[in-house]
């Protein structure tokens, strides 16, 4: 497994959230954990995109797992930046995708399928869920 | 937020915050408030006094957070109260009140602080929750056209209207520009079910949100 790059936020000093992007055995597997709960994510992930953006064309990845199992919070200042790296990894990798979710978490449940852009037939076409209940 | 600091200086900075909570499983109240100079907590111990055996959804508990001049703000003041009403309605509550707790007054707190119109102002925020409801309401120094321009949002979302279908839409419309506003009140009604009101009196703008509870707990 190999770790082909990570993004951060700080908050108050302290390191809120990452997204870490992983290649195992041919997958793409992209981690969320933490909370965005600051007013401008971008700061903080748009160096992570524009890698995204170089590295996935290359890796030659057949599949991808995007884990929002550990998310714990997204206000809506997050909603966009979430979107852009969900497009990214649908963009650059092509293949199904696999949507790890907590089954108990509204925004998870409620929201996660507008970010992913569900309403578009090719997209739904390659996402399966897999709800998985909050330790 | 709970329990405020009982030895801050006289010299504090002028920020005023004052926090009660209180049960009515054991016809018991607690109150604290903290001026920055003064501080009587009755929460301490309450661990003692509320054991599991206590029914899920019995108990009463009410917040009010003062906070002025707005101006004096620095820090991340919606996740300090976000995520202190997630532990403190979770302690009473299941964990999905708590969570929805969270999130609005998370968005509800944001919004004040993203459209402050007076630094010199004021911002009153007021949980409840019981057997019968969640209420939030936040209250804020607003212009005519701020209230007007919030009343024209939560029309928008009341009535026989597909909330999660306008959020979709919404975020697709304005996605290019990075555009936020109206996305924390629209999450709030598609993702969490609450219903929201606002009223505008003597310049000051009033967001409710309500979800109730009753038979859900």
């Amino acid at each position: 497994m190999n770790i082909l790059t990570y993004g951060e936020i700080m908050d108050g000093g302290a390191s809120v959230f990452h997204c870490v992007v992983r290649e195992d055995g041919g997958s793409l597997v992209v981690t969320f954990s933490g909370v965005v709960r600051v007013d401008n994510p971008y700061r903080y992930l748009s160096g992570l995109l524009e890698q995204l953006h170089e590295i996935l064309p290359k890796a030659g990845l057949e599949r991808s797992v995007i884990d929002f199992s550990e998310l714990e919070f997204c206000n809506s200042n997050g909603f966009y930046v979430i979107m852009d790296i969900i497009e990214t990894v649908y963009g650059k990798v092509s293949g199904p995708v696999l949507v790890r979710r907590l089954e108990e978490d509204d925004w998870q449940q409620e929201t996660l399928p507008i970010l992913l852009n569900l309403d578009e037939a090719t997209v739904a076409a390659r996402t399966t869920f897999e709800d998985v209940r909050e330790i | 937020m709970t329990e405020p600091n009982p030895s801050a200086p006289p010299s504090a900075p002028p920020a005023a915050a004052n926090v009660g909570a209180n049960s009515g499983a054991t016809g018991r109240e607690a109150n604290a408030g903290a001026t920055g100079r003064e501080a009587n907590s009755g929460l301490t111990g309450r661990e003692d006094r509320f054991g599991p055996e206590v029914e899920s959804g019995s108990t009463r508990v009410g917040v009010s957070f003062q906070l002025a001049p707005l101006g004096d703000i620095s820090g991340n003041l919606p996740r300090l109260l976000g995520e202190s009403v997630l532990e403190l309605v979770s302690m009473f509550y299941p964990p999905s009140v708590g969570k929805k707790a969270n999130v609005v007054v998370t968005e509800l707190v944001q919004n004040v602080i993203e459209n402050v119109v007076d630094p010199a102002s004021e911002l009153r925020l007021e949980l409840r929750v019981d057997h019968d409801a969640l209420i939030v309401r936040v209250i804020n120094k607003a212009t005519p056209e701020q209230f007007e321009g919030v009343k024209a949002r939560v029309d928008a979302l009341t009535g026989n209207v597909d909330a999660k279908k306008m959020l979709a839409t919404t975020l697709r419309a304005r996605r290019s520009d990075r555009l936020k506003g109206g996305l924390g009140l629209m999450r709030l009604v598609s993702e969490n079910r609450f219903r929201l009101a606002v009223t505008y009196e003597h310049e000051l703008l009033t967001m409710q949100a309500a979800f109730p509870l009753r038979g859900s707990v």
